[in-house]
């Protein structure tokens, strides 16, 4: 980097000692020419971010998301920008404001190695081709200045990269006309394609005895008289080099970088790889944690679902409780039962358990997958995963239920619970259309969008809306003027868990 | 009572203790009084000098020159009358040419931009330039003035002043008796450090950098681990 500031300014003490420690093969931290610092990374739970650290330098990268028009002339790849801020806290030579030379330099660097390399599937980000395509921005904030900032943003960007997830999208309607995106909470976000893991490696080189170091720290990379850059991936192909301005180095000198920055590579991707795994780990187990505590409810994770009310712990929104795949008997009967649950004894027991009963079925094995290895226990495992078997069935079964379901509950429910339905109804709303279209012979009722009162004149259902209101209050955590939430409850989860094998039976 | 208060920790805008009736009491860095009490500027730890000044000591970046510090700087620019020194605090300092043990208008020091040089603070203020002097208050050189070769180390004020107070920093006396070498200690956190090879220089940095964390018993045997494996 240059060295205009005064700050980044060392004393022509330190440049020869530094000279001279590397005539006897020792650098200012005791490392040899050809070591590197271990990076360490840190991800964040909202799948978005990672802090890396290389040494005392560290670096924040960010990913968002956002759907876009593409450019005219590539219509079906999504773009990929990316952004770096050298942060006044990382060192006194940086000032705040607008990105400097140098900081430019290091995003355009990190666009030639992660996106013109082909790392990233900018394709995979097409959503309707020509007219939405999800467009990727990559923030790197530099934390902290210990040297080689090149190297530890172009590692943060690519962890962030592969720790991001984008939320999923379903196109409906004719031609695309309609695109639904799904909260997390729904359905769960996807991540990137990414094809190859380019890692970027620094080495500062020296007039005196054409002598170059291996990830330099700042006094290092103040007192050399020029640097050059490898991205290399694990499969030892070369990505990018940037050799800019400075002395110049030999072929031989080169070659050696690039078998070092081979090497660098591998190692540092198999860290990468190994702390993706462990925060995999974490991700699962803060979302089992997250499902299992619902606001204004006992803590034994129970989870009522009432269709079309947002869970106010951020977990599912209900789309189905039913999960009434082929029951002939009505969802929206099913619905109204369940959220009757807890205003008073069910009378619709039987079937209302067995609808439940499918969808904790088929995702019992889901959710024992992923909670083995969260280590969830048996009792919170059973209320929380019925509330999750019917989230996950929306996700999981075909598309026709999960419209009829949408459409049901925003009729059923959709006159007394509004607020804590609008975003669930803004959701079910364009699946409506398509609901009346797509169900064909399977469609449970005449038409597409319902009046209010049609659930609830369906099949067994005797739900009338102050109960629902009941309930609404109970989930928004306000005393209701009802039953006490406490008592009926366990009896649903009680009632699930023995139910289980009754399934078939009210099939 | 002002001892009774040392080592305690205080955020920003803390009342770290009332003003006695009798007696003085000097602040220095980061307190002020506030309504009859003493009032924190910004977090740390109520510290107080050799002469009884009362500061608070925090974690930062950039340093804040005080009255009295002692500080390695480097030559950044050579005027007719004085040198630019930067001393890694908000601005730079000023160095008169006169300032030196022996110099007179003819007989300037010989010192250039890049030149490490070990002074001390004679003033300063918050929104001006701090003025240095490589000499003491009667005119000595005492050990300030150009330091010729070795490395400077980087390290936190709190640091510094530990390495600088007495009795001696328990890992200064455990690298003392194995090794031989020397250091000038900036309280604007800079260390100068001189040895006959380089290896021992680095050796001895690092040592003093690991050794901020740790409690005597553990700085001792960190060196005595450092030391063997060396020779």
């Amino acid at each position: 980097m240059s060295q205009r500031d005064a700050d980044s300014f060392i004393s022509k003490n330190e440049r020869e000692f530094i000279l001279k420690a590397l005539a006897e093969d020792v650098r200012l931290d005791g490392r040899r020419p050809n070591d590197m610092r271990k990076p360490k990374f840190q991800f964040s739970l909202d799948d978005r971010s990672c802090t890396v650290a290389q040494g005392s330098t560290r670096v924040m990268a960010v990913v968002s998301a956002a759907l876009e028009a593409p450019y005219p002339d590539r219509p079906s790849e999504g773009p990929l920008r990316f952004n770096v801020e050298f942060s006044p806290m990382a060192s006194p030579a940086f000032e705040p404001g607008k990105p400097g030379e140098d900081a430019i330099q290091v995003a355009r660097l990190i666009e030639r190695g992660l996106r013109q390399s082909g790392a990233v599937d900018q394709e995979a980000l097409c959503v309707v081709a020509g007219r939405k395509v999800w467009a990727l921005r990559v923030d790197c904030h530099v934390l902290d200045h210990g040297g080689n900032l090149l190297d530890c943003c172009f590692l943060a960007a690519l962890a962030a990269l592969m720790a991001f997830r984008k939320p999923e999208v379903e196109v409906g309607g004719e031609s695309g006309s309609e695109i639904i995106v799904h909260p997390p909470e729904v359905r769960e976000p996807v991540p990137l394609t990414i094809h190859h893991l380019p890692v970027a490696v620094t080495f500062a080189l020296f007039q005196a005895g054409d002598m170059l170091v291996a990830d330099p720290t700042w006094k290092e990379e103040a007192a050399a008289a020029g640097s050059c850059t490898v991205v290399m991936n694990p499969a030892q192909e070369v990505c990018c080099v940037h050799k800019a301005d400075g002395i110049g180095l030999s072929p031989e000198q080169f070659m050696r970088c690039v078998r070092l920055a081979g090497r660098q590579a591998e190692e540092v991707v198999a860290g990468l790889k190994k702390a993706l795994e462990g925060h995999e780990v974490a991700r699962v187990q803060a979302r089992v944690r997250r499902h299992q505590q619902v606001p204004g409810l006992p803590a034994e994770g129970r989870h009522v679902m009432i269709l079309g009310a947002k869970d106010p712990a951020g977990g599912a929104a209900p789309t189905t409780t039913a999960g009434s795949s082929a029951a002939a008997t009505a969802p929206a009967a099913t619905a109204a039962t369940v959220a009757r649950k807890p205003a008073s004894a069910a009378t619709d027991e039987v079937d209302e358990d067995a609808d439940i009963d499918d969808g904790t079925d088929e995702e019992e094995e889901e959710e024992q997958a992923a909670a083995a290895q969260a280590e969830a226990t048996a009792a919170s495992k059973g209320p929380g995963s019925s509330g999750r078997g019917s989230k996950a069935k929306a996700a999981a079964p075909p598309p026709d239920d999960d419209d009829e379901d949408d459409d049901m509950e925003d009729a059923g429910v959709g006159a007394k619970q509004m607020s804590a339905q609008k975003p669930k109804a803004k959701l079910a709303g364009p699946l409506v259309k398509p609901a009346g279209a797509k169900a064909g012979a399977g469609s449970k009722r005449g038409g597409g969008a319902t009046g209010g009162l049609q659930a609830n004149k369906r099949g067994k259902d005797n739900v009338g809306f102050d109960e629902l209101e009941a309930i609404a209050a109970v989930i928004a955590g306000v005393p209701a003027g009802g039953p006490a939430p406490g008592e009926p409850e366990p009896s649903l989860a009680a009632a699930v868990k023995p139910g289980k094998g009754r399934k078939s039976g009210a099939k | 009572m002002a001892a009774a208060a040392l080592g305690k920790v205080v955020g920003p805008g803390d009342k770290v203790l009332g003003v006695p009736e009798q007696g003085t009491l000097r602040l220095s860095a980061g307190l002020t009084t506030h309504d009859g009490a003493v009032t924190s500027l910004k977090g740390g730890v109520l510290k107080s000098t050799r002469t009884g000044q009362l500061f608070l000591e925090g974690r930062q970046k950039r340093y804040i020159p005080a009255e009295g510090d002692v500080v390695v700087g480097v030559i950044s620019d050579k005027h007719s009358e004085n040198f630019t020194v930067d001393i890694g605090g908000p601005f730079n300092a000023v160095l008169p040419q006169l300032s030196f043990e022996g110099a007179t208008r003819r007989n300037r020091p010989n010192l250039h931009p890049g030149d490490l040089v070990y002074a001390r603070v004679v003033t300063a203020h918050r929104d001006t330039d701090p003025v240095l002097s490589c000499m003491d208050s009667a005119g000595r050189a005492s050990g300030f003035g150009h330091l010729k070769e070795g490395m400077v180390l980087s390290c936190s004020s709190a640091l510094a002043r530990q390495l600088l107070g007495s009795p001696t920093a328990p890992v200064l006396e455990a690298l003392g008796s194995g090794l031989q070498f020397e250091l000038a200690v900036g309280l604007n956190g800079r260390v100068w450090l001189s040895a006959p090879t380089a290896a021992t220089c680095v050796v001895v940095a690092n040592a003093i950098s690991e050794s901020e964390f740790r409690t005597p018993a553990q700085v001792r045997t960190m060196v005595a681990r450092v030391l063997s494996r060396l020779g």
